[in-house]
């Protein structure tokens, strides 16, 4: 099967993988690359004039941000109240010296927004890669889920886990294997590590990057915590010893 | 001793370990390293609640994984004073010595069931070459909603392997990759890759 486009852009620092197994026109990929050039630009902190730097160096005052702008920074306040400062956009120096740093929300949140432009043109089945979070529509081909691999904390080609997921379908791994990543836990200032990775299963990748993320800082206890408050969502840790733990609903998402 | 609070606490009679539990319990001192990731859990502190910031409570993955059984058996030790402790992770145990090893029955072996404020709960486990290779529970409350929720972290799937990596055909991969440097050395970059060639 031929059909369909895959692009890889390089945006936001990391590589994005589109892959659309439908025939759409390609002004759809363009569409999509230009957003996300567009949420690099207002959201990067490594970039001095973006709206999320002047704001969080308190060049620009909140109600000079675009509404785009606010409703992440509400999103960010929201899960933050939620997890109990687990995930806290607030609490380590961004690059541009600021301490305002929505990345571990706006790189979700973006890709979510991305599925609906695909969406919106016509697109069904589609895979969207961003960094190793996930967001996918469809099937990989008629009648077959969309295998996706959990990454090997230690092994960088093998797959800890395959999962079939299909219709809708969000998944975010937070770990630090990758040289120099380190995961702040906001009540402590120290990295965390507990946990070599975290691996998160829903259906809207704004929140599951997030609850990854935050999952990661509580350690096995945000496991539990996720269990009781989004019994929606499925979970797959890995520790460093080797042994996993999972949700009891996270097996039907395995590939058989 | 139990706090108002705290359903792990609230299990009040926990089963009596039987033969095979005993067994189980017995190489858990071959793997002191792992007991010590968690130390106030041994001491039978309360599991607190996550999002309340528990991080001195931090639990040893290893012990945690078998949690359905080492929750009941940790109860037992509590209540009868015996010197039972937490099993070890089975997927361990051959880091122990020989000499030192008890090896369990091969066999399906059920733990007494019991009756906690939810309902009826039982663990039992499969043990095959002196290892748990599968471990359930065969009957836990499941009428009301917070306390199914509850009794399903209580009582975890137990994951007794270590992680199995496999090199399978996969679409796309989900891992922390977000720098070019680390997509470069990644499957999902061999992935895509192979699909700009096709």
């Amino acid at each position: 099967m031929a059909t369909g486009i895959h692009h890889v852009e390089v945006v936001m620092g990391m590589a994005v993988s589109l892959d659309v197994r439908d025939d759409i026109e390609s002004s759809a990929i363009d569409t999509v690359v230009a957003w996300l050039h567009h949420v690099d630009a207002t959201f990067s902190t490594y970039k001095m004039e973006s709206p999320i730097s002047q704001f969080g160096l308190g060049l620009i005052s909140a109600d000079q941000l675009s509404e785009e702008v606010r409703d992440v920074l509400t999103l960010c306040e929201s899960v933050r109240e939620e997890t109990s400062g687990a995930f806290d956009i607030a609490c380590v120096p961004a690059p541009n010296g600021s301490t305002l740093d929505p990345s571990g929300l706006v790189k979700g949140w973006s890709i979510e927004r991305a599925a609906e432009l695909f969406e919106a043109h016509g697109a069904t089945n589609f895979c969207i890669n961003a960094g190793g979070d996930i967001a996918l529509r469809g099937n990989a081909e008629p009648d077959q889920p969309w295998r996706i691999g959990i990454r090997h904390p230690s092994e960088p080609l093998a797959s800890a886990a395959v999962l079939s997921l299909g219709d809708r379908a969000a998944i975010a791994t937070s770990a630090t294997y990758e040289r120099g990543a380190h995961i702040i836990d906001p009540k402590t200032g120290e990295p965390t590590t507990e946990l070599a990775s975290v691996t998160i299963v829903g259906e809207d990748l704004t929140y599951v990057d997030a609850y990854a993320t935050a999952v990661f800082v509580m350690g096995l206890n945000g496991a539990e915590w996720l269990l009781e408050t989004h019994s929606e969502l499925d979970a797959f840790v890995i520790g460093h010893d080797g042994l996993t733990w999972e949700t009891p609903g996270f097996n039907r998402w395995r590939s058989s | 001793m139990p706090t108002p609070n705290d359903p792990y606490d609230d299990i009040v009679t926990p089963p009596v370990p039987d033969e095979p539990l005993s067994e189980l319990a017995a190489p858990s001192a071959a793997r002191p390293s792992e007991l010590e990731l968690n130390p106030s859990r041994h001491n039978g502190s309360k599991r607190r609640h996550a999002a309340k910031g528990s991080r001195s409570a931090a639990l040893g993955l290893a012990v945690v994984s078998t949690l359905g059984m080492a929750a009941y058996l940790h109860q037992a030790s509590q209540s009868s004073g015996s010197a039972a402790t937490i099993p070890s992770a089975p997927a361990t145990t051959s880091t122990k010595k020989p000499s030192e090893t008890k090896s369990m029955a091969d066999g399906v072996w059920n733990g007494d069931a019991s009756t906690n404020r939810w309902g009826l709960v039982q663990v039992a486990i499969t043990v095959s070459g002196g290892k748990i290779t599968a471990a359930s529970a065969p009957l836990y409350p499941s009428d009301d909603n917070r306390s199914l929720s509850i009794n399903r972290i209580a009582i975890p799937k137990l994951v007794q392997s270590t992680l199995t990596a496999q090199n399978a055909n996969v679409n796309s991969v989900s891992g922390a990759t977000s720098t070019s440097e680390s997509y470069q050395t990644s499957l999902q970059s061999a992935i895509d890759q192979s699909h700009a060639s096709s």
